[in-house]
């Protein structure tokens, strides 16, 4: 392995793509899953600690009402998933599962209180030992199937499964100290649940356990003598279906320096691989190997969304064209010089977005010890600071470098102030709608960072009274408070560059979907469906080892590839 | 009614609230962040922010508008973009925090060998305690705040190290909503802190780490009115026909 130059040290900050071609929204939009998801560095983290889970308590009727316990010990720390099955007519017809991330192994008095909470929906109050309250609902027709296959003792057909990929959906997701939930400070001093979103991710992989868990359940309850239980292939096909609001947008608008500390991190990532002098031999295999897979799970990625259609069909097109480049390639070519560098540069000439992003995750795969280091730095540490003593002629300068591309954007255009993301009273999010500028009840959560930057530029320039060389922020922001808001961001990025999506978020044209896609896939979300543009769907944890194979190798499930076992349609 | 709540929730109902309050773009952000740092501390951050932001709202109504700077059309910016030359401070600790920690810290940035100080009317002179422990931590200086005509006078101070030395009783009158002389100064040196207050002064050794730690183990418990007056700050319509 030839990576003696690069292991060491840190990429230079020069190595790295820069902010004005990675923070685009078209491109942020196609980021996938990789190395440094979230999913896999929890796994990775329950492997090497050697967490164990278990059942701790099991009451499901025939009918999947009841309350399950999944208990888990990671070092130094007791977590339990509270699953909840809830009766007919006491929740709405959609959430048929409620689950609470619980401190601790909860008793009788605990679970009753968590069961009275989850049903009274969002006006439930819940305490600093519960971390995460997450609701979800069947995923109908191959749970049925399922279930039906499974009690009359056969398998469900593998291609079926691992086509639909899920047996539940999560609709709501909480945590962060909504609904008086543990505050993410609180949750993060857990041994084993510091970083970013570990405890979500942990949710979700425990509550995919459940929907199998479940599944067989009810087909004991049809068939007690002859049903049948999933087996191995069929279980790791099944991963947990998620589908997000577009009100997850503005977390990563709201929170600069987290975008940028996670993609520094897989920017950094791209870039030691890329700037490797040379591929070893098991290296490219590992690569083609992953090459072929990507190729193989694209194939099942549907979505009814004609934009994200159009994508993947460029994008199977990207990977074919790919894979017969690759094919052609011999030991010649992945022995000359930079040989993964000339590899994206090839995908980056001819190929979408969709392809490029994709690509740049795969060439991470074969480098763990490269890529994986890299995890801790998408913890921030930092939130954003005005810094008051800056000279207004400093300021200017980074709004000249950093957001040239806002200053180029005509606000007099009503398209560039098309949508507005407006507070909801009884909610703490703002949620996606088109102006109406006469609304009197419109309380305007200011996301647009383009629009703020240039009106604090224009306040900048015109104010005659203002020596940029001698006039410092504090003084600005005593003439111009309403500045104060953009000021700080406009600080903030010059720190924390990738921390800007630099497009105009409230344009008529924005996609804010693509937002929540990059999100999701810093997560570790996969086939990611906008369906009709309210919400976004993708799927968690699909071929990833289960709770019972911590022990063995737990890296290897990016794409997974099925063995080609059948069985009932 | 005592209810419990996270810090976030504080934190975004405080946020929320001056939006609806109108306060400048940005001031919502730091009012909320300290009333989530006073009440992390076991300080009533929440009644707090109510009183900064109702002070706020109070100057849309002309028998409270200074006649110094003109119509009032929206009370709070034009109580905040006042002309220059005669800049009106916001009359809340809590609100008036920022601006006062930032133009300390520019003054000290300046001239590092000399305290920056300021003095004049405050009330809940408390709110201004997040900001320059920010301030503070900045400029690895150290600050105190007193309330000075008082031969009595209590001290709070707080070292770059984090500690505050303050008899918990007598925090009280430091959330006082009526206007109270206060003095404050930013020192370069924290040991300076020792030179400018009597040692009489500096009552209880308050160890400040362990409250945050209890603090985040159990949320904390807040008067659900609080929040009640929050939610209707937040909301224009319902403070108008109020």
């Amino acid at each position: 392995m030839n990576v003696v130059a690069i292991n060491k040290g840190e990429v230079d900050k020069g190595q790295l793509r820069p902010p004005s071609q990675v923070m685009r929204l078209a491109r942020l939009g196609a980021f996938q899953a990789d190395r440094l998801s979230f999913v896999r560095v929890l796994l990775r983290r329950m492997h090497r600690d050697g967490w164990s889970m278990r059942r701790n308590y099991f009451d499901l009727d025939e009918k999947g009402r009841g309350i399950v316990v999944y208990g888990v010990e990671a070092p130094a720390a007791d977590i339990a998933l509270v699953c909840i099955g809830h009766e007919d007519g006491k929740t709405p017809a959609e959430i048929n599962y409620s689950f609470v991330l619980y401190d601790g192994i909860p008793d009788e008095e605990e679970l009753d209180r968590l069961r009275k909470n989850v049903e009274l929906l969002d006006k439930g109050r819940f305490s600093a030992r519960d971390f995460v309250l997450c609701r979800a609902e069947r995923n109908e027709p191959l749970f049925v199937k399922t279930v039906q296959n499974l009690a009359a003792g056969k398998q469900p057909n593998l291609e079926t499964l691992a086509t639909s990929g899920h047996l539940l959906t999560t609709t709501a997701f909480f945590s962060n100290g909504k609904l008086g939930l543990a505050d993410f400070e609180r949750m993060v001093r857990i041994p084993g649940l510091s970083g970013p979103f570990v405890s979500e991710m942990l949710t979700l992989f425990l509550i995919r356990e459940f929907s199998v868990d479940l599944v067989e359940h009810l087909a004991r309850q049809r068939k007690p003598n002859q049903a049948a239980r999933l087996t191995g292939d069929l279980r790791n096909a099944i991963g947990v279906g998620n589908s997000a609001d577009l009100g997850l947008a503005p977390y990563l608008i709201n929170h600069p320096v987290i975008l940028d500390r996670w993609v520094v991190a897989r920017e950094t990532a791209i870039a030691r691989v890329t700037g490797l002098n040379t591929a070893a031999s098991d290296e490219v295999t590992r690569f083609k190997t992953v090459l072929n897979r990507a190729c193989v799970a694209v194939e099942t990625w549907q979505t009814l969304s004609p934009v994200q259609s159009d994508r993947i069909a460029g994008l199977r097109e990207g990977l074919e064209q790919l894979k017969e480049q690759v094919d052609s390639f011999g030991p010649h070519w992945w022995g000359s010089p930079n040989p993964w560098a000339r590899l994206v540069d090839w995908v980056e000439r001819y190929c979408s977005l969709e392809t490029q992003e994709l690509v740049n995750s795969l060439i991470l795969e074969p480098y763990p010890e490269l890529v994986d280091t890299l995890a801790p730095m998408m913890r921030a540490g930092e939130e954003p600071k005005l810094d008051p003593a800056m000279k207004v002629a400093r300021l200017l300068k980074i709004i000249e470098r950093h957001y040239a591309w806002a200053l180029a954007i005509d606000f007099t255009d009503p398209r560039t102030h098309h949508f507005v993301w407006d507070f909801v009273p009884d909610r703490h999010d703002a949620v996606l709608k088109i102006r109406n500028e006469s609304d009197p009840s419109l309380r305007e959560a200011r996301l647009g960072m383009a629009r703020e930057v240039v009106h604090l530029h224009t306040a900048l320039i015109d104010d005659d009274g203002i020596d940029p060389q001698t006039v410092r922020v504090s003084a600005f922001l005593r003439r111009r408070p309403d500045m104060r808001a953009a000021v700080r961001r406009v600080q903030t990025i010059a720190k924390f560059p990738y921390g800007e999506i630099r497009d105009n978020i409230l344009h008529a044209d924005c996609d804010v979907s693509d937002i929540v896609r990059c999100k999701l896939a810093f997560f570790g979300a996969t086939r990611f469906d906008p369906g009709d543009g309210k919400r976004m769907s993708a799927l968690f944890f699909q071929g990833a080892p289960s709770a019972s194979e911590l022990t063995l190798d737990v890296d290897d499930w990016a794409f997974p590839e099925w063995s080609g076992q059948t069985g009932s349609a | 009614m005592l209810q419990h709540r996270s810090l976030n929730e504080v934190e975004g109902a405080v946020r929320q609230a001056g939006i609806g309050a109108g306060v400048p773009n940005g001031f919502e952000t730091d009012i909320a962040a300290a009333a989530r740092w006073l009440e992390m501390r076991g300080f009533d951050g929440i009644r707090m922010a109510v009183a900064a932001l109702k002070a706020i709202c109070k100057s849309n109504d002309t028998e409270y508008a200074d006649p110094t700077i003109g119509p009032q059309t929206d009370g709070a910016e034009q109580r905040y973009q006042s002309p220059p030359n005669q800049p009106v401070m916001p009359s809340h600790g809590l609100s008036a925090g920022p601006i006062l920690a930032e133009e300390m810290q520019v003054r000290l940035s300046i001239s590092p060998d000399f305290p920056a100080s300021w003095s004049g009317q405050l009330s809940g002179p408390l709110g201004v305690l997040p900001f320059l422990s920010a301030a503070c931590v900045e400029t690895h200086s150290a600050h105190l705040i007193w309330h000075s005509p008082d031969s009595n006078a209590h001290a709070l101070a707080l070292c770059a190290g984090g500690a505050i030395r303050v008899r918990y009783s007598d925090a009280a009158f430091l959330n006082t909503t009526e206007n109270t002389y206060v003095e404050m100064a930013l020192f370069s040196r924290p040991m300076a802190v020792n030179a400018v207050i009597p040692s009489a002064h500096i009552l209880d050794a308050w160890d400040l780490d362990r409250r945050r730690d209890n603090a985040l183990r159990s949320g904390v418990e807040v008067e659900e009115y609080g929040f009640f007056q929050l939610a209707e700050l937040a909301d224009p319509s319902v403070r108008i026909a109020s």
